[in-house]
């Protein structure tokens, strides 16, 4: 039985991953994006998450658009902040990240996305980043639940609300060009990030 | 659109409370959202047409069983009133947002899902899912209102379409055991099996495994949706 689950599970995953690799390049992005997970190999997208539009808010307080991360590459988490054990480690994770890029991270948008639409306020947020030690110039996001929900899935993350507030929730880390489309991501808690930061490398050129 | 009253939804899986989900009051449309019904909403808002959707949010499936992109098609005819398929959950919940509705949640979906038919001979929906797994899929879809009715006064909640949920990708698991998730137990390995209500409800399993498996902007040809609000 757990066998035919998961072959039916992939049934629906195999049938696509033909279409997009027989999919005409379109002319929309800038750069010839090498789209892949490297946990699972598939291809993913080549246009722009920054095609949604909703209103998010920043842990300033003020009002923020995905498009206004446009020109540079961003690397992207999402997390709640009242989470014990794997969101601080995602977090940690993406720090890492920025240690490894050195003074390209300046070059870099860092962006964590809060599934807790209750809890994470903009204080929240702010406070956590405090916490976290987090440089000013990262990017900590709020929204209602259909822009959070609708990022998630652009962006692969798979998560559910529990009963008593918290989240369960897979460990993506996101990177995008600087045309906001999706071009690499890793999975999972100490990830090995040279993935990550070869495809930042690249994207900032020589 | 049928309202379907406050419950208790237990989840398929085991949480770590092990407490049922309350749902509150919602009212879920009574049939799946027709091919008729969705040419109306394309027309209205032509980005959602065939030949314009962006590939982020639709695949190159999207309507492709329409002859055109604000054409079903004379010779479609038969499927006028059948549940429209071929369409992304982001086209789905755009939809139901311009009937100022909304697409149900997992938890309300199943909730209206497991009312047993009106009038019928069927004790368990688990057989009767059996049943219809058994069967190839139809030359053509049926009509909507061609399988049962349940006691909430919804039609074909199991029998004719999957159905987009709001929440599909909230089924946090992945059959690569090598990737490190926040929570074991819910792999689909050993220890799953083991933590899920029923162990018996093979439809369920398929059902939570289906939704696993889908990108936001996969059209497939068994995967419709209705709206709720």
């Amino acid at each position: 039985m757990l066998l035919l689950v998961s072959v039916i599970s992939s049934c629906a995953e195999k049938h696509h991953e033909e279409q997009i690799y027989s999919e005409e390049k379109k002319s929309c992005c800038e750069e010839d994006d090498n789209v892949v997970n490297e946990t699972s190999g598939k291809k993913v997208s080549s246009e722009s998450i920054f095609l949604l539009a909703d209103k998010f808010v920043t842990q300033n307080g003020e009002d923020f658009k995905l498009s206004q991360l446009k020109g540079r590459p961003t690397i992207i988490g999402m997390i709640f902040t009242h989470c014990a054990y794997a969101c601080p480690r995602l977090t940690s994770d993406i720090m890492g990240i920025s240690g490894r890029l050195g003074k390209l991270s300046k070059d870099v948008n860092f962006v964590l996305i809060s599934f807790d639409i209750k809890r994470d306020s903009s204080e929240r947020l702010k406070a956590y980043a405090l916490e976290m030690g987090l440089p000013d110039n990262w990017i900590l996001l709020r929204s209602n639940e259909d822009a959070v929900r609708t990022l998630s899935v652009l962006l692969n993350v798979q998560y559910e609300e529990l009963e008593d507030g918290n989240f369960n929730h897979s460990n993506i880390i996101s990177v995008l060009n600087k045309a906001g489309a999706l071009v690499y991501q890793i999975e999972g808690l100490e990830a090995n990030n040279s993935g990550v930061i070869n495809s930042i490398k690249e994207q900032l050129g020589p | 659109m049928q309202r379907i009253n406050e419950g208790i939804y237990t989840p398929f899986f085991k949480t770590e409370t092990g407490k049922p989900i309350k749902v509150s009051e919602f009212l879920l449309d009574e049939t799946a959202v027709t091919n008729l019904e969705f040419l109306e909403f394309v027309k209205a808002n032509p980005k959602w047409s065939r030949s314009k959707v962006n590939k982020l949010f639709a695949d190159t499936n999207y309507l492709k069983h329409w002859k055109a992109d604000f054409e079903i098609g004379e010779e479609n005819k038969d499927i006028y009133e059948s549940p429209v398929v071929y369409v992304s959950w982001f086209a789905a919940k755009a939809y139901c947002k311009w009937k100022s509705k909304r697409l149900p949640t997992v938890a309300e979906w199943e909730l209206a899902g497991n009312a047993l038919p009106n009038n019928q001979n069927i004790t368990s929906i688990t057989d009767y899912l059996i049943e219809w797994y058994r069967k190839p899929t139809p030359q053509r879809l049926p009509n909507v209102k061609s399988t049962y009715c349940n006691t909430y006064g919804l039609y074909d909640m199991h029998g004719l379409v999957w159905e987009w949920t709001f929440d599909f990708n909230s089924y946090v698991s992945n059959g690569d055991s090598r990737v490190t998730k926040e929570d074991d137990k819910l792999l689909f390995c050993a220890a799953a099996p083991l933590n899920v209500k029923d162990r018996s409800d093979y439809a369920a399993f398929l059902r939570f495994g289906y939704r696993g498996s889908l990108k936001g902007n996969y059209c497939i040809s068994g995967l419709g949706f209705r709206c709720a609000k």
